[in-house]
C-alpha cells in the first residue's frame, strides 16, 4: 500500500499554458492564502467545481502524480533527480506539471518561468 | 547603407529573366550555360540567384484531412517565422499551443513531418508534397515556394524516442504494464505494448483493432495508430494518437467521480445488482455527476460495453471510463472511448499455452459486468435493440493484423453471432 501523499509546504502560481489562474500558499498542510487570478475559469476540476480549498489543491496534484509501485517508477524519480519520494519536493521539480496536460506551477525562486520554457526542460 | 537613389551599375539582367533563368536552372539547364547566353560570369550569376533566393519569404501551408490549419510564413534568410493557425484546437495547430514559434520549432515540425515520409534517411533533408502531389527532396536552408505539408501518412510506422532522461508520463489512475510517454510537442500520447511476466503482448494491435471497430460503428474513439516505442535503446511496438488533453480536456475516471460522493462499485448494492442494471446505474451516476443528459452517458456506456464484448476486452475497469472535463467550458463531457487493448487474449501472457479455444475463454468477462462476452451482447441486444443504435453492427470486419489461432476464431465466432443473434 503506497504511503498518504499531503503537501507540507508550497507557494506558488498555477498556470494553464501562460494564464495565471491561482496565487496560493500552503503552510504545514494548511492553505494559509490565495487569490482567484482568473474568475475560476480555466481551473481544474478539482478547484473549478468543488472549490478551493487545501483538500481539493492536494487532490488536483496527487490526481496527476504516478503511483507507487507503477512501471518505472523509481526511474522516473531518478529522472528528476530525487532517489525517493517527497510530494512537496515532487511537485516542484515538475513544476507541478504531469508531462501531459496544461496546468503547472510557477515558483518565485525555482524552475520554468513560462510554460514553453517547462516543455524543453 | 540604404540605397535609396538606386545608385550604381544597374544589373545586366533584369528581374523577369532572373526568374526564366531560374526556371530554366530548375529544368536541368547548367549556371554556365545560362551565365553564357546572358553574357555574365558563372559566379556573378550564381551570386543574383542565392540572393534572390536569400530575399525570398516562404510559405507553407499545413492542412489535416484538407483543411487547412496553419499558415507558415518563413524568412529563410533571416530565420525567422510567422503563423497564423484556422483551427480552433490546439492539436490541430502545426505548432500547438506554441503562438510564436521560432525556428529551432519550425525544424523540429519540420523533422516530424521527415519521419513521417517515406525512404529518405539523410539529415537535413525535408520532404514536401505540393498540391498536386509532387514529393521534393529539400536541403536545410533551401528555398521552397508555396507547398502543402499533407497530414501524415497514414501507412508509415514512426520511431519515438525516449530517454531515461525524459520524464516518463505520470498518471496515477493506472498502474499497467506498458511504457507511456509524450512528444516533444504534447501532440502524440505514445504507449508501448504491455510486457506482463517477460511477456510481449500484442495489445497495440488490439487497439488498432478495436479503434478500427469503433469507427465502423460511429463510437466516437481515441483513433490508435501504430509506431515503435524506443527506450534506452530498445524498440517496442506500441500505439500512439492524440494528446486530447492538449485541447484542454482532463480524463476524470469514474473511480475517482464516484469516491467524491462517497461511492464505490465495491459495495454491496452494486455488486447485487445484475449486468444490465450494473450498467444503467453507472450510465445514471455519470449523469448525475456531470449534469449531463442520461441518454447521452447511456449511450457512452453501452459504447464500452459493446466495444468490449467484439475485442473481448476484460479491462474495463473503474479506471478506465469515467468523464471529460473541459477546461474551456468548466464542464464535463462524455469521454472518447479509449484503452481498449486488452482483448482477443492479449490480456493473457498464457495465451499461447490454452489447448482450446474454451480453454483460453475462462479468463475471457466484460468488465464490471463480470459476464461472458458473448452472453452480455446477448443481454444488450435483448435490452437495447442493438441494430436500432449500431445499424452496421451486423457487417463489421475485423482488421486482419493479429492472426493467433485464439484471436481469429474468436473474431470468427462474434462476427456469427452477431448475424444469428442481432436483427
Amino acid at each position: 500500500m503506497s504511503e498518504p501523499r499531503f503537501i507540507n509546504n508550497l507557494k506558488g502560481t498555477l498556470y494553464y499554458l501562460e494564464t495565471p489562474l491561482l496565487d496560493f500558499t500552503i503552510k504545514n498542510r494548511q492553505l494559509v492564502q490565495y487569490n482567484d487570478l482568473n474568475n475560476m475559469k480555466l481551473f481544474p476540476p478539482e478547484l473549478a467545481l468543488y472549490g478551493i480549498s487545501y483538500g481539493n489543491i492536494n487532490e488536483f496534484f496527487l490526481r496527476r502524480t504516478m503511483e507507487e509501485g507503477c512501471m518505472l517508477y523509481k526511474k522516473h524519480l531518478r529522472a528528476i533527480g530525487m532517489d525517493s519520494f517527497n510530494f512537496d519536493e515532487y511537485i516542484k521539480r515538475n513544476n507541478g506539471n504531469n508531462n501531459l496536460d496544461n496546468y503547472w506551477v510557477k515558483f518565485e525562486n525555482y524552475g520554468a518561468k513560462n510554460f514553453a520554457m517547462l516543455t524543453q526542460s | 547603407m540604404a540605397n535609396n537613389r538606386n545608385a550604381g551599375r544597374k544589373p545586366k539582367i533584369n528581374a523577369e529573366q532572373l526568374d526564366e533563368i531560374i526556371k530554366r536552372h530548375k529544368d536541368g539547364e547548367t549556371i554556365s550555360s545560362l551565365a553564357l547566353e546572358a553574357g555574365v560570369s558563372k559566379q556573378a550569376l550564381s551570386k543574383r540567384i542565392k540572393n534572390k533566393n536569400a530575399n525570398k519569404e516562404a510559405t507553407l501551408d499545413y492542412y489535416i484531412d484538407g483543411q487547412l490549419c496553419t499558415r507558415i510564413f518563413l524568412d529563410t534568410s533571416k530565420h525567422l517565422v510567422r503563423i497564423v493557425n484556422y483551427a480552433s484546437k490546439l492539436s490541430m495547430c502545426a505548432f500547438g499551443y506554441l503562438e510564436s514559434p521560432n525556428w529551432s520549432d519550425l525544424q523540429n515540425f519540420l523533422d516530424e513531418y521527415y519521419e513521417m515520409a517515406k525512404g529518405i534517411k539523410s539529415s537535413n533533408q525535408y520532404i514536401m508534397k505540393d498540391s498536386l502531389g509532387n514529393i521534393d527532396i529539400l536541403k536545410e536552408n533551401t528555398i521552397f515556394d508555396k507547398y502543402a505539408i499533407l497530414s501524415k501518412d497514414k501507412d508509415h510506422i514512426p520511431n519515438f524516442y525516449f530517454s531515461k532522461k525524459n520524464k516518463v508520463l505520470t498518471r496515477t489512475d493506472t498502474n499497467g504494464y506498458q511504457l507511456k510517454g509524450i512528444t516533444h510537442n504534447r501532440r502524440y500520447f505514445v504507449k508501448s505494448q504491455a510486457i506482463i511476466s517477460g511477456v510481449a503482448l500484442r495489445d497495440y494491435l488490439v487497439e488498432i483493432i478495436a479503434s478500427n471497430i469503433c469507427n465502423q460503428l460511429s463510437i466516437p474513439c481515441v483513433q490508435q495508430r501504430q509506431c515503435s516505442f524506443v527506450y534506452e535503446g530498445q524498440s517496442y511496438d506500441g500505439v500512439y494518437s492524440e494528446n486530447f488533453e492538449l485541447d484542454g480536456y482532463t480524463f476524470i475516471s469514474f473511480e475517482r467521480l464516484l469516491n467524491r460522493q462517497g461511492l464505490s462499485t465495491k459495495d454491496e448494492d452494486f455488486i447485487a445488482l445484475d449486468s444490465i442494471s450494473k450498467l444503467k446505474w453507472c450510465a445514471n451516476q455519470l449523469s448525475i455527476i456531470g449534469k449531463l443528459e442520461y441518454k447521452e452517458t447511456l449511450k457512452y456506456m453501452l459504447d464500452l460495453a459493446i466495444i468490449d464484448c467484439l475485442v473481448g476486452n476484460v479491462d474495463r475497469h473503474t479506471k478506465n471510463f469515467g468523464l471529460f472535463f473541459n477546461a474551456y467550458s468548466g464542464k464535463y463531457e462524455t469521454p472518447l472511448v479509449f484503452d481498449n487493448g486488452m482483448g482477443l487474449f492479449e490480456n493473457d501472457y498464457y495465451r499461447d499455452s490454452y489447448n482450446t479455444f474454451d480453454e483460453a475463454m475462462r479468463n475471457v468477462y466484460v468488465a464490471p459486468y463480470g459476464e461472458d462476452p458473448f452472453d452480455m451482447i446477448e443481454m444488450l441486444n435483448k435490452e437495447f435493440d442493438l441494430l436500432n443504435i449500431y445499424t452496421t453492427i451486423r457487417d463489421i470486419k475485423y482488421q486482419d493484423i493479429l492472426s493467433t489461432e485464439h484471436a481469429l476464431e474468436y473474431e470468427r465466432r462474434m462476427l456469427e453471432y452477431v448475424r444469428t443473434k442481432i436483427h
